[in-house]
């Protein structure tokens, strides 16, 4: 296989280029056991096996039995799978490493930190100052780049605000009962309440999960340790 | 105070905060208090896991970003902020200033083998969660069993006492 030229490459079909890297990858090799690794998990669709070149002690790479070169090519039912692996991996090597805590990384291409041709996610147990790059620092981000950006996702995902088209606005007040004088006013002032009382809506739920997220930090902190203790003491 | 909330259902929320990790940083946690990843049941890790797939997709398609990761924090020592299990979803650019690289480290293999020992046997573990699973599905049948001729007898009973 080492062998094809160029030429030879270029005449392949997609699917036959497919079959090729699977066929030269050390991943499906290491799952089919063809070349050994130290197995720490295998379920019918995922194997778990120890990097041997590990972040920290006890690092896992968990791949996909399949050949899957990134997530979004993985079908759904799988993905779900996936969760629960990651969870139950994740549980075996607290209890393994006395680590507090684990850190799951996945990456989807190159700019991302994909060094493999096969779907490989990695559970890394992590100590307090282990100095891994692994904890990201969140910044302000600018309000008109971040409004941008979040518009166009919603819009994506289908759920943007509706802005308010002459058709809509005409359609507004056959909906409420409005009696008859200045309708486009109503109209106008009607709208701006409509959202006002959804963005409550949201604030209320957004301030109750604040309270819980930033509440008193000491506290958070204990209770987060206190989790994984239980939980190990648990076990 | 902006609405950060871009989706919620009864069991997740889907946060894009504007304190980030980067621009077009999603956040998916669930509704539900839960703090760390070995709380949280089946269905809801199942759909937490397909619904950051999803929205990693969405990130290819709108943010034309060249990657994506998917980084779950799980406990203070990995960096865990809130008192709540989350999923960060991340695009990724060229030169993005991201940096997640850490230094692979050269691991002797008697260590490896040491830590595979003390993970357990993979055959063994799955061996004794299957042997669980198969002795829960046993009770269960049995419980089955005595139930159903019992409510037979009832019945048969109570019909013969009519007749």
């Amino acid at each position: 296989m080492a062998e094809m030229t160029q030429e030879e490459l270029e005449k392949m079909t997609p699917e036959q280029i497919a079959e090729l890297q699977k066929k030269n990858c050390i991943f499906c090799k290491i799952i089919s056991g063809e070349i050994p690794s130290k197995k720490v998990y295998d379920d019918k669709d995922f194997t778990g096996i120890l990097d041997i070149n590990p972040a920290t002690e006890g690092h896992i790479l968990l791949m996909p039995k399949q050949h899957i070169q990134v997530l979004p090519q993985m079908n759904p039912e799988l993905v779900g799978k996936l969760g629960i692996a990651c969870r139950n991996v994740s549980q075996r090597v607290l209890k393994a490493s006395g680590a507090a805590g684990t850190t799951i990384f996945l990456a989807n291409g190159a700019v991302a930190g994909q060094k493999a041709p096969h779907l490989l996610v990695h559970i890394i147990p992590r100590k307090e100052n282990d100095d891994l790059p692994l904890n990201p620092t969140f910044k302000e981000l600018p309000f008109t780049e971040y409004e941008s950006t979040k518009k166009a996702i919603m819009t994506a995902l289908g759920v943007a605000p509706q802005e308010i088209t002459q058709s809509q606005s005409l359609e507004e007040p056959s909906n409420e009962t409005i009696s008859d004088s200045d309708t486009e006013e109503t109209t106008v002032q009607s709208e701006p309440k409509k959202k006002k009382s959804s963005d409550k809506k949201q604030q209320t739920t957004k301030k109750a999960q604040k309270k819980e997220d930033k509440g008193e930090p000491e506290e958070e902190i204990e209770a987060d340790i206190d989790m994984i203790a239980k939980y190990l003491a648990g076990q | 105070m902006t609405n950060e909330i871009i989706m919620e259902d009864n069991d997740i929320v889907v946060i894009m905060p504007q304190n980030a990790i980067s621009k077009g940083h999603i956040i998916v946690a669930p509704k539900q208090k839960y703090v760390i990843l070995e709380q949280i049941p089946d269905p809801l890790i199942q759909k937490m896991f397909q619904v950051s797939n999803k929205l990693s997709s969405v990130l290819f398609d709108t943010m034309q970003c060249q990657g994506t990761n998917i980084l779950i924090q799980n406990g203070i020592a990995a960096g865990q902020k809130n008192n709540q299990f989350s999923i960060n979803i991340i695009p990724r650019f060229d030169n993005d200033k991201i940096n997640f690289e850490w230094k692979p480290k050269q691991a002797a293999e008697t260590d490896l083998a040491e830590f595979q020992k003390r993970m357990g046997d993979t055959d063994t573990a799955e061996k004794a969660e299957k042997y669980l699973e198969d002795k829960k599905n046993k009770l269960k049948e049995k419980k089955d069993e005595e139930i159903t001729p019992d409510e037979d007898n009832y019945l048969i009973k109570s019909l013969t006492r009519t007749g």
